[in-house]
């Protein structure tokens, strides 16, 4: 299962997917260069990255990447 | 032995000849004991007909049972009662046990009749079901004629639809001339253009938006699947409120207003992976990074609406797995900055669907009601209801778009942020409904636009 990993930024701009892995001391390899990096507050410059390695869980603030479904009957 | 419930039909030619049943008030008269011994397990409620009757000196006509209220109204099931003889036919009732149930059947002594007395609810309407009024009266209710008349029409609000994709032809085919924000808009690659999706649940999503704000602008953010078995993960919607962020972040902003309706969510416990107490859990956690994206995208200035979900506990959706009490509405459903909506018939009826509160990351969950399984779109099928809470938070979602075309969102006034449309909101379904208290079923009631046109109800956001 994919995990996301949460960065905290500190250049009030995007951080690289390179700077991002250098944050969360793992190789770069280890996440998802396709997913990027994308933010969840702007105010307080926090950004997550997607990894599909279970270990990377524990390399910083790591938040659950559950299935999601359309409700219908 | 199990205990079924009945009730008697005795006739009685003259008013008073019932009287005899219970005739020296100390207990059961010749009559009453003919029919116990008929029925040895019988026991009478005393506290439904016995105590007037023991309370009688004469015959009480209210205590007829009067033609069409019970088996007056011709079947003749039984058959051949005259309008004279129901007039003078009482009724009582109790519980015997089921092996007396074949005495019962048969004629008993008096002309005494049982009758099965079986326990009545109002009908929640279930998956399956067929629809509950249509869309008309959906607008009628909603008032919309008189809100589009002053202006309440989604005119200037971008309303996205986070959900499986658009499909405008179908839209039209119905009637419903769409604008959609195609640039703005997104979809996944190799997925259909936006406004191009099969007509399925994005596209309900979108014709039930709209009945209350036809001139808004939709954004189709297409991340689902339409099928429950092609995964689609939390990150894509991530994705997708990311852009929904820049649009309210940009300078100048596109649209005054974002409004976003969501009809989507974790249909199964097993699909969150982690044990509760885990931090990297979604459901029931406020920290996870999706939560955080929703409490930004809202203090961003975007009106967010979501589905409470199909748990609810008379005829949960078949995907409802571990999805218990404090759980039916979890995740982002359940954040307390969103307008969370559960779902009720046109008649007033909650479905049996609903899911109920409270929720996951807020007690007070569902917050209001939308309409649902009304005859609408037919985007799930020929003749098949718009359903489930799916179709009430667009519903609801529409509302808030016909609200914000007259009051849009401006960074430099308070009473116009997401928190205090969403509280007036509230505040407007509990006044409409009565002022009851809040319920985790119903929440604080029904969304209702009734005093939009009304310049006092609306100071607070004015």
């Amino acid at each position: 299962m994919p995990v996301l990993l949460q960065i905290q930024g500190s250049r009030k701009r995007r951080p690289t997917l390179l700077e991002a892995a250098r944050l969360l001391d793992m190789p770069v390899t280890q996440l998802d260069g396709s997913y990027g990096v994308q933010i969840i507050d702007p105010w307080q410059e926090l950004y997550v990255v997607r990894s599909m390695a279970d270990e990377a869980a524990s390399n910083g603030v790591a938040h659950d990447d559950p299935h999601i479904g359309i409700f219908t009957r | 032995m199990p205990a079924v419930r009945f009730f008697a039909t005795i006739p009685a030619g003259d008013p008073r000849g019932f009287y005899p049943l219970f005739s020296d008030r100390r207990g059961a008269s010749a009559t009453l004991n003919r029919l116990l011994r008929q029925l040895p397990s019988a026991i009478i409620d005393t506290d439904f007909s016995g105590a007037r009757l023991r309370g009688l000196t004469d015959a009480v006509p209210d205590f007829r049972l009067s033609a069409g209220v019970a088996y007056g109204s011709g079947d003749g099931a039984r058959g051949g009662e005259t309008a004279a003889a129901i007039e003078n036919t009482y009724v009582i009732r109790g519980e015997m046990d089921e092996r007396d149930i074949g005495r019962a059947s048969e004629a008993l002594e008096g002309g005494v009749r049982i009758w099965a007395d079986p326990q009545i609810a109002v009908r929640r309407c279930c998956f399956g079901d067929k629809p509950v009024g249509t869309s008309a009266d959906v607008r009628s209710l909603l008032g919309v004629a008189a809100l589009g008349a002053a202006g309440f029409d989604g005119s200037g609000v971008a309303l996205a639809v986070v959900d499986d994709g658009i499909n405008l032809a179908h839209l039209a085919a119905k009637g419903v001339s769409a604008k959609l924000d195609a640039g703005r808009s997104t979809t996944k690659p190799g997925h259909p253009a936006p406004g191009h999706a099969p007509a399925y649940h994005g596209t309900m999503c979108a014709y039930d938006a709209l009945l209350a704000a036809p001139r808004a602008t939709l954004l189709d953010i297409a991340v689902l699947s339409q099928s429950p078995n092609l995964p689609t993960l939390l990150s894509d919607a991530v994705v997708a409120y990311q852009g929904l962020l820049n649009l309210m972040l940009a300078t100048p902003r596109p649209y005054r207003s974002l409004v976003v309706s969501n009809s989507w969510g974790v249909l199964n416990a097993s699909w969150d992976g982690y044990a509760i107490g885990n931090p990297l859990r979604y459901i029931d956690n406020p920290n996870h990074a999706f939560n955080i994206l929703v409490q930004s995208l809202v203090r961003s200035g975007a009106d967010v609406v979501f589905a409470a979900g199909n748990c609810g506990p008379t005829c949960p959706a078949s995907t409802c797995h571990g999805l218990g009490p404090g759980l039916a509405i979890n995740g982002a459903n359940s954040h307390p900055d969103v307008l969370t909506v559960g779902a009720v018939d046109v008649t007033g009826t909650v479905a049996g669907y609903s899911a109920q509160g409270p929720g996951a990351l807020s007690n007070a969950k569902p917050d209001l009601l939308g309409y649902s399984h009304f005859l609408g779109s037919e985007a799930l099928g020929n003749g098949v209801p718009d359903e489930g809470t799916s179709a009430a938070a667009p519903v609801a979602a529409g509302v808030v778009a016909a609200l914000r075309s007259k009051f849009p969102f401006d960074q430099s006034l308070p009473r116009r942020q997401p928190k205090q449309i969403r509280g007036f909101l509230l505040a407007e379904a509990n006044e409409a409904g009565g002022m009851q208290p809040f319920a985790h079923d119903v929440g604080w009631g029904t969304i209702s636009a009734g005093r939009f046109l009304n310049t006092a109800a609306t100071a607070a956001i004015a």
